[in-house]
């Protein structure tokens, strides 16, 4: 081996990616050659050297960020569903939620058939006694357009009529 | 499949609906992710940001994630994918020569501030040559970039490299090769100095 094969090697002898025969033949070169070990431990300084650009460190809070980021990038619709999710999938709430809607529901029907209750019941006491005659005989005053318009007379004439063709 | 993997399980813990779990792999993960994408974005705030992205994908993703890969390396993708699309965008931060980069000892500002500061002299040659790696990292092509960075800082094993970058083993040793070839030439004024 000469310095310049030597040279050439250093790298893949640092990275491992070297045969072990050719590995001892470095070594063997590096004990014999001082620009030999120079060269391999320019290489290593090198190496060495990167770890002078230090690392830095997180700002603090970087979770609760995360969090309101988080938040910030979801659709409104997104955040109503998993809302709904949560309240759906939770144990507690859901049983709750179940009974308080029960309860609005019944209250609702009831509320409605005491309002028109109490609004007919108010109607009723504000009627004349005539208006009251003809709530009570309600039927005959809705169809009352179709009773004046019968004439009364002509069907018993005709039902005369019919009578004395059966005599005869 | 990667079972035993502590960060397989809270993945897995975080898919059935625990946060907690999530919280636990952000406090592990975040840190080492914001210094890889700040090694490419060079620049705190534009890494933090990214970060955060990184976190909101994982977060999204998590319903697709399988225990075949190792929990770190699909985040590790997530984020190279990240830094890449980054970098592609022509967002990269160049570093200038006033520009502070973290050190050992604290910032350069720091030390000037600071009377009883002994070695000012010393720290600015720390800033000079950590301006230089950043510089000499930031001129590999950008798949020797990505080997080095998780490589030397991350401390990612080959197989792990070659599972981030989507390729094999032996391409992972010969664009590290390559790139301390390049590294070394680049980085050498430095060295004669030491």
């Amino acid at each position: 081996m000469n310095l310049e094969e030597f040279k050439s090697l250093i790298p893949d002898f640092l990275e491992g990616n070297l045969s072990s025969q050719d590995e001892e033949r470095m070594q063997h070169f590096m004990i014999q050659s001082v620009e030999a070990q120079k060269e391999m431990d320019a290489y290593k300084k090198t190496w060495d050297m990167l770890g002078e650009w230090k690392e830095i460190e997180p700002d603090p809070g970087y979770i609760s960020r995360f969090w309101t980021r988080l938040a910030q990038e979801r659709p409104w619709y997104q955040k109503f569903l998993e809302a709904l999710w949560d309240a759906i999938s939770n144990k507690v709430v859901m049983p709750v939620a179940v009974a308080a809607c029960l309860v609005v529901w019944v209250a609702s029907i009831t509320l409605k058939t005491t309002l028109e209750v109490q609004t007919t019941e108010t109607a009723l006491t504000e009627l004349s006694g005539e208006e009251f005659e003809m709530m009570e005989n309600l039927e005959l005053v809705e169809n009352y357009d179709v009773i004046e318009q019968m004439d009364m007379l002509e069907d018993t004439e005709i039902i005369d009529s019919l009578g004395s063709f059966e005599v005869s | 499949m990667h079972l035993s993997d502590p960060d397989t399980i809270l993945m897995l813990e975080f898919q059935k609906g625990d946060v907690a779990s999530f919280e636990t792999l952000m406090h592990k993960y975040y840190a080492r992710i914001l210094n890889f994408l700040y090694r490419f974005v060079a620049n705190r705030e534009a890494a933090e940001d990214l970060t955060q992205e990184v976190f909101i994908r994982v977060y999204k993703s998590a319903a697709t994630y399988r225990p075949e890969a190792q929990l770190k390396t699909w985040i590790y993708t997530i984020a190279k994918n990240i830094a890449l699309n980054e970098l592609r965008k022509g967002h990269r931060h160049f570093v200038s020569l006033d520009e502070v980069l973290p050190s050992e000892e604290g910032s350069f500002k720091h030390q000037i501030e600071d009377r009883k500061a002994i070695h000012p002299r010393r720290e600015l040659e720390k800033q000079e040559r950590a301006r230089a790696v950043k510089r000499a990292i930031d001129e590999l092509p950008e798949n020797q970039q990505l080997a080095v960075v998780l490589r030397r800082y991350e401390d990612l094993s080959h197989e792990e490299i070659a599972e981030t970058m989507a390729c094999s083993v032996s391409a992972v040793k010969s664009l590290l090769t390559r790139a301390k070839l390049n590294l070394k030439v680049k980085l050498e004024e430095y060295l004669k100095n030491d």
